[in-house]
């Protein structure tokens, strides 16, 4: 088989990355190894969320991605449930407060819709919030998605335009030849092309080895709870200070005291469209392993309700974890591999893969094919690490 | 509907009289039954109404497995009246949508109980969950044990014919007796702490395993820990299979054999396997007319003796049949059934219509395997045991250190053998935890007895199910 470009990994960042190739004219290929989504992409939540993201690119990437998820379910042609309630970040101490000073400053600065409320206010947009939480920050410009939606939609409109999708098969090397990309072989084929788009999520250092390169992305796990759908109750995305401190700056935890925090368990709540809760969650590096821990739901459990008091009225039936693919200094790696031409990397997109997919594929989509991206990608580049 | 005046061989003790309500209605049970078999008695089949499609749903698996029968009871929402005990002056609604979020005082908090230290954890108290406990506790094992029901014997309970099978696994002893007698004496034994209406809700890889007890979580580690959550009816797929009067075997027996509830006037049976077979039986002792039994192969599969005991009262086995539908308002009132050619397709034009006000399907049962797959396990899809089932090695041991199966839960057999397998898991447990004396010889009888189970006619199916088991890297057995 030949491709235009071969994409690999079918979670939200490949399909984004193949619909942007295929919808410029190109036919690429996405290799996935088991089937579409069945990784990270579909063990997260769904949130859109700008509060979130860290001022400057990420922020402004996260804004105009949020600026297509307006307009995708449209142009996919599938309902991939896009809502902006908006969204709020609980405060729950004054040391939280103090930082969220900060981040709500330079957020302003960057042109977003922020502003601190009093628990009155609170208790007015989210009612079963308890009445301890003194304030939070409030953005009308929050919103969510369905991950699975999106990434199915993304790669059935990516198929519908021409590319070609083989799930079920892995990539086992990739044929570099006088600095150039050859070919990328799999356990089933070998794909003839000049173009690889290293989208694998925490597996995008194997895919590097494969071409001699250190990718330095590791898994950063996430515990989510599932409750048993009720009749709609919360009205928006729900992080909490905390949730953004140990985002930000991992090191906070070890200064810790609350044992919750030392578990880096922090809020992020949503009611999905079918009214199940997802409570959030906890950032812990622990390589590969995928399985829960009684501890760190319980941690969730007890932290989530000094927040909403009636989550103890409600029954929890699942709980699942994800790996997010955290790289080295926090932000993502998108951008060519300078040591080897026609080589890319999307990837490394930690909590914000869903909100930043959009963006993230249509740049590299752009970098492919040579044209002047929207934003200066400097800072994701991956030639940051090789100084 | 009503309560059965006179059965053959039963007597139903039951519990005080007491009134609840039913959406407002007020309503006579007996305490200690389940709602749902009480609001049977009483004549409600539909409990509630599907949220999106407004489809009547009544009760189907009367054992806590297929969340059909959910009302809200006392204001709590989502609740299995099937399973949940009968108090005097009870508040039972259908829920018609979505629970309704309660607000809770800011104040409070989640108990946070610590986690409870055993040797041996028993998971369902079914035959083999039983047997796993009294064989641990006859080691000296300290061994608690866990069942989401009120009741203990799982299956067995609902079970009024005597046993086929080995002389010492009880042959010849009525289900529900047996399950008396194996409560008895487990009680006999001080180191066992037997947990009612607790439910096991995750193996996690540190060993805890997390259950909710009537509202509350806790959390058991045990150093070995046996699952003996049997196995849920299936169902099968035609138009109007949600319909209330649509039940599995095992809660037709339900109603009758532990609550002394005509399900109905007349019943159509699918399936004839024993199950199918003995459950008819059953209808007809308890006064329900059996229109026919049907069923798909050109065979039925049960003994003879329980055919012929069926044809002799006048009910037809039509072998070769299906349901193609199922017809009703708020519940069933009559099924249409179609005779099929070789390749199991509907012959048009041989569609006949039956009005019946209970359908019971006896097509088969199904491993709950959820806690296996949750802990990790090498699972395995073996037909014969009917379906995904751990794999498992002679001593019952799953792939996971420290994690046993036994009974239905492994494979789907009967339940003599699910005593046997029971005690074996946990003898072998006993073993692992340097408890076990005698190992060798009463390993060996076990095995024996379980050999001279298996050689019947039905035995066949399990062995050429363990044999793929062992192709696959499991289970070796043979002659001890
Ligand atoms: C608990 C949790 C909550 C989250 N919440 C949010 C949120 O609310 N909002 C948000 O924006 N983000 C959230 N995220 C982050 C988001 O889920 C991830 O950033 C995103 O899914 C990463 O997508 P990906 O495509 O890079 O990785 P993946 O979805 O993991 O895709 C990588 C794919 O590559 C495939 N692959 C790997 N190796 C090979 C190979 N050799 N050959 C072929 N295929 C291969 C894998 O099978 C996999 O499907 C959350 C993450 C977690 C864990
Ligand atoms: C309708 C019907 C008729 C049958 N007739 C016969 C017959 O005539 N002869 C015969 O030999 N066999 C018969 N069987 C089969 C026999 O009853 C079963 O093989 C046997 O009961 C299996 O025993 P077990 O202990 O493995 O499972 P079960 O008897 O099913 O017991 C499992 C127990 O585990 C509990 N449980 C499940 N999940 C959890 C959890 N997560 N936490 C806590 N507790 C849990 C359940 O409440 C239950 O009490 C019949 C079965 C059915 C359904
Ligand atoms: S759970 Fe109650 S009928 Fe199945």
């Amino acid at each position: 088989m030949k491709a235009d470009a071969v994409v690999i990994g079918g979670g939200i960042i490949g399909c984004a990355a193949a619909y942007y190739l295929a919808r410029s004219g190109l036919r690429p290929a996405l290799i996935e190894r088991r089937g579409i989504g069945e990784e990270t992409s579909c063990a997260c939540d769904g949130f859109i969320m700008l509060q979130t993201k860290k001022p400057g690119l990420p922020l402004r990437m996260a804004m105009s991605s949020a600026r297509i998820y307006e307009r995708l379910s449209q142009e996919l042609g599938y309902d991939i449930q896009y809502r902006r309630p908006g969204g709020l970040v609980l405060i729950e101490t004054q040391e939280m407060k103090e930082i969220m000073e900060g981040v709500v400053d330079r957020q302003t600065k960057e042109g977003m819709d922020v502003e601190f409320i009093g628990n009155a206010k609170l208790k007015s947009l989210e009612p079963l919030v308890s009445e301890k939480i003194p304030a939070a920050v409030y953005s009308p410009m929050d919103g969510d998605v369905s991950p699975i939606y999106t990434t199915r939609a993304l790669a059935k409109r990516a198929a519908e335009l021409g590319c070609e999708i083989c799930t079920g098969s892995a990539v086992t090397g990739i044929r570099v030849q006088d600095g150039e990309v050859r070919a990328v072989v799999t356990d089933k084929e070998t794909i003839e092309t000049g173009t690889v788009i290293n989208c694998a999520g925490v597996w995008a250092p194997e895919i590097g080895e494969m071409m001699g390169i250190h990718i330095p992305i590791r898994p950063r796990r996430g515990h989510i709870l599932v409750s048993e759908a009720v009749a709609p109750a919360l009205r928006h995305e729900i992080t909490d200070a905390r949730y953004i401190a140990i985002k930000h700056d991992p090191s906070i935890l070890e200064k810790a005291t609350d044992p919750t925090f030392r578990q880096g368990i922090s809020l992020s709540m949503e009611q999905t469209e079918n009214g199940n809760f997802l409570i959030g969650s906890a950032r812990e590096f622990a390589g590969f392993d995928t399985d829960c821990r009684f501890d760190i739901l319980k941690g969730i459990s007890e932290y989530s309700t000094r927040f909403f008091p009636a989550l103890r009225n409600v029954n929890m039936i699942r709980s699942f974890v994800g790996m997010r693919p955290y790289c080295e200094d926090g932000v993502p790696i998108i951008g060519p591999v300078s040591r080897v031409h026609g080589a890319f990397i999307a990837a490394g997109h930690e909590g914000d893969g869903i909100a930043l997919a959009p963006i993230t594929g249509r740049t590299v989509a752009e970098m492919v094919l040579g044209r002047e991206t929207e934003f200066d990608m400097t800072s994701f580049s991956f030639d940051r690490f090789l100084k | 509907m009503s309560r059965i005046g006179e059965h053959p061989i039963l007597e139903y003790t039951k519990g005080k009289r007491v009134s609840f309500t039913f959406d407002g209605k007020v309503i006579q049970g007996y305490e200690g039954e389940s709602i749902a078999s009480a609001l049977h008695a009483a004549g409600i089949r539909k409990l509630h109404e599907s949220e999106v499609k407004r489809r009547p749903r009544g009760l189907f698996c009367a054992i806590g497995n297929c969340s059909s029968c959910l009302c809200r009871v006392d204001g709590r929402e989502n609740v299995r009246i099937c399973i949940e005990p009968l108090r005097e002056g009870m508040r039972v609604e259908s829920q018609n949508s979505k629970a309704v979020l309660r607000p809770a005082d800011p104040a409070g908090s989640i108990r946070q109980e610590e986690t409870i230290q055993t040797d041996v954890l028993v998971i369902g108290g079914g035959p083999a969950g039983l047997n796993a406990a009294i064989e641990s506790a006859s080691h000296g094992l300290k061994v608690v044990m866990l069942d989401r029901n009120s009741l203990l014997g799982g299956q067995l309970n609902k079970q009024t014919h005597k046993f086929f099978g080995s002389e010492k696994a009880k042959a010849g002893t009525r289900g529900f007796v047996i399950a008396q007698e194996l409560e008895e004496k487990l009680a006999g034994y001080g180191s066992v702490d037997v947990q009612k209406e607790t439910t096991a809700l995750g193996y996690f890889k540190d060993g805890t395993v997390m259950a909710e007890s009537k509202g509350r979580v806790c959390s058991y580690r045990a150093k070995a820990t046996i699952i003996a959550t049997g196995a849920s009816e299936r169902t099968l797929i035609f138009p109007g299979n949600d319909l209330p009067g649509i039940y599995g075997a095992g809660a037709v027996q339900t109603l009758m054999n532990i609550d002394g509830i005509m399900p109905g006037q007349t019943a159509v049976m699918v399936g004839g396997g024993n199950i199918g077979l003995i459950v008819s039986y059953q209808l007809l002792q308890a006064g329900v007319a059996v229109a026919a039994v049907v069923e798909a192969a050109p065979h039925f599969g049960g003994y003879q003796v329980h055919a012929n005991k069926l044809r002799r009262a006048g009910v037809p086995i039509l072998t070769g049949h299906t349901v193609k539908y199922a017809f009703g308002g708020d519940s069933l009132e009559g099924v249409v059934i179609t005779a099929l050619d070789e390749h199991f397709n509907p012959v048009p034009g041989t569609e006949q219509t039956i009005k019946a006000d209970i359908l019971c399907m006896a097509v088969g049962l199904s491993p709950m395997t959820e806690m296996f797959f949750q802990a990790g396990c090498d699972m395995k899809f073996i037909p014969q045991l009917g379906g995904y089932v751990p794999r498992i090695d002679e001593y019952h041991r799953t792939s996971v250190p420290g994690l046993y199966a036994a009974g239905d839960a492994g494979g789907v057999e009967e339940a003599t053998s699910a005593q046997l397998t029971g005690r074996i898991a946990a003898l072998c447990a006993a073993r692992d935890l340097g408890a076990a004396d005698d190992f060798d010889r009463e390993f060996a009888d076990l095995q024996s007895q379980l050999s001279e189970l298996r050689a019947g006619p039905l035995g066949q199916k399990i062995l050429s199910g363990l044999d793929r088991m062992k192709d696959e890297g499991g289970v070796s057995y043979g002659k001890f």
